[in-house]
């Protein structure tokens, strides 16, 4: 693994209990660079990046063969501390999905319970982390509002503030602007270029505009498998094989 | 009267709407229904109660004595008894039925749910008078040996019986709630790292927390209506209790045993409506301080 491959898959299947999701997949994930997952719906995208941190463990009939690394560490090892895991593979959801508390407390949520942070250091926390997900001029004069009060797309970002606020080293997203109106989409993929300079950020995405514009790198997941993978640009321009160039040109999705 | 044409214009549009949707009309007669019913009862409780009430005004609530042959009807040792166990039950039945509500909707594998909340709904419909003998076989013997009392039939058994009759109804009411907060803000909480404990306090339970409440009052309802089972366990006598292993008399108890007595007409008859009436105002209070408090937690 060269040192700057962030995460590192390995023959990696995934059931859902008798459907095959993700069949033997293969896949190495830059550091510090965005990667786009995308392919037609159902094609596995999510539960492929929801592996990284281990979310499908919450669904009963999941069962997972293979490795997946982050860094030097095998997260499917026994012995693994999925809570640790979860800090440091940080992850957004397609729906703005802000905790039932005050928008401060929803920043300051993760640094509580991992015990990172209390008092005048918890304060400076929050602050970095919103003004990171630039949503701190929007919102610092009224932190103790509820979090259901803010628009779609400062609910996003709220949810990205709160990823970033336990110090994680990868950030996942799953399909962020899908509920978002374009100028709030255009907010959070301008966000998604700056992160990338601090975190390794993989994005799945049914929406190949949004992937050309916000990634490095891309790779094209159909029925559960790899087709393709490359620099974005690659690609878009000069797609190797079939499917991908009829996915990219519209003929299904 | 440019207002009231408008309002005129509004009626006689909704009266237009339902002729032509005859499932609305249905749909309209039966809500109107229970409405027509739930003034029909206060109208008639209220009315055989009025002769009570002008004669004795606050002191049917607040009276100590209960005599027929000097015809002073006082309430007071029946409203006690009531909210005392009632109070009692629900002590026990919240953290109980919440807790549980929570562990078998939230913690409990996947394929014993169903069944587990299938048995407890059944627990829920099972006829009070067959509570009062599990409570005079079991619990008031109980008592008896535990405190070492005469008699086991003291407010504390009522209590005890009761709560097992409220947890049912909070649980199977709860556990809906718990089973319905969307997935996306579970996920929420656990992809930050929290634990499943962590979830539900942070996430769960405030998402819950009105639904949880309405499930108290129906508890509550059915603890403070119930009449026979708390009739047959709790000693049914009408004075302050002076503790919970004291007995006690429910006003529905009261007015279950004394009702057919009672000559029509009579000043004790009318009595009788006037405590239906509290229960009644009682129930509303509640029910209505609890919705306040629901709206509340909506707004935040």
């Amino acid at each position: 693994m060269s040192y700057e491959d962030k995460i590192d898959i390995r023959q990696l299947n995934i059931w859902f209990g008798e459907k095959h999701v993700i069949r033997g997949v293969d896949l190495k994930i830059k550091a510090n660079a965005v990667t786009a997952i995308m392919g037609p719906s159902g094609c596995g995208k999510s539960t492929l990046l929801r592996a990284f941190n281990r979310m499908n463990d919450v669904i009963k009939t999941s069962k997972t063969t293979g490795d997946v690394f982050i860094g030097e560490k095998n997260v499917y090892e026994n012995g693994t501390n999925v809570y640790d895991l979860r800090r440091q593979v940080g992850m957004v959801f397609q729906k703005p999905n802000p905790l039932p508390k005050s928008i401060y407390e929803n920043v300051a949520f993760g640094p509580k319970i991992h015990k990172m942070a209390k008092g005048k250091a918890l304060d400076k926390v929050v602050e970095k982390s919103l003004r990171s997900a630039a949503l701190w001029d929007e919102v610092k004069d009224r932190l103790n509002d509820s979090a259901f009060d803010l628009s779609g797309g400062q609910q996003q970002r709220l949810c990205i503030a709160r990823a970033l606020a336990v110090d994680p080293e990868v950030i996942l997203m799953d399909e962020p602007c899908s509920a978002l109106d374009p100028a709030a989409t255009a907010k959070i993929e301008q966000l998604i270029r700056i992160l990338s300079s601090d975190y390794t950020v993989v994005i799945v995405t049914h929406n190949m505009q949004q992937a050309s514009r916000v990634s490095d790198y891309t790779v094209f997941l159909y029925l559960g498998k790899i087709i393709e993978q490359g620099k974005t640009k690659g690609i878009f321009e000069n797609p190797q094989h079939e499917l991908t160039e009829q996915y990219i040109t519209g003929e299904f999705g | 009267m440019k207002m009231s044409n408008k309002t005129l214009n509004k009626i006689s549009s909704f009266f237009v709407s339902l002729k032509s949707q005859p499932m609305t009309v249905v749909l309209f007669l039966c809500a109107s229904f229970s409405i027509v019913i739930l003034f029909l009862m206060l109208f008639f409780v209220a009315r055989e109660g009025a002769y009570a009430f002008t004669k004795f005004g606050p002191d049917l609530l607040f009276g100590m004595q209960w005599d027929l042959e000097s015809n002073v009807f006082g309430g007071f040792p029946l409203l006690f008894g009531s909210l005392l166990v009632t109070f009692g039950a629900l002590v026990i039945a919240i953290p109980i039925g919440v807790s549980t509500a929570i562990f078998v909707s939230e913690v409990l594998p996947f394929h014993l749910r169903d069944p587990i909340k299938s048995i407890i709904e059944l627990l829920a419909s099972i006829p009070s008078v067959l509570y009062g003998f599990i409570g005079l076989l079991i619990v008031v013997p109980l008592m008896a040996d535990i405190f070492g009392l005469p008699s086991g039939q003291t407010a504390l058994t009522a209590s005890l019986v009761l709560s097992l009759m409220t947890i049912p109804t909070i649980v199977s009411v709860s556990g809906e709630i718990i089973s319905a907060v969307p997935k996306d803000y579970k996920e929420a909480a656990l992809g930050l790292g929290a634990t499943k404990w962590e979830t539900i306090k942070s996430v769960v339970l405030p998402i819950a927390k009105s639904g949880i409440l309405a499930s108290i009052m129906l508890g509550f309802g059915r603890a403070i209506g119930e009449t026979i089972a708390v009739s047959m366990i709790s000693g049914n006598q009408a004075h302050v209790a002076s503790s919970f292993l004291d007995a006690v008399y429910t006003i529905p108890a009261f007015i279950a045993t004394h009702m057919g007595e009672a000559a029509v007409g009579s000043l004790e008859y009318s009595a009788l409506f006037g405590l239906g009436l509290i229960l009644l105002i009682i129930t509303f209070i509640v029910n209505t301080l609890a919705d306040v408090v629901v709206k509340r937690g909506v707004q935040r």
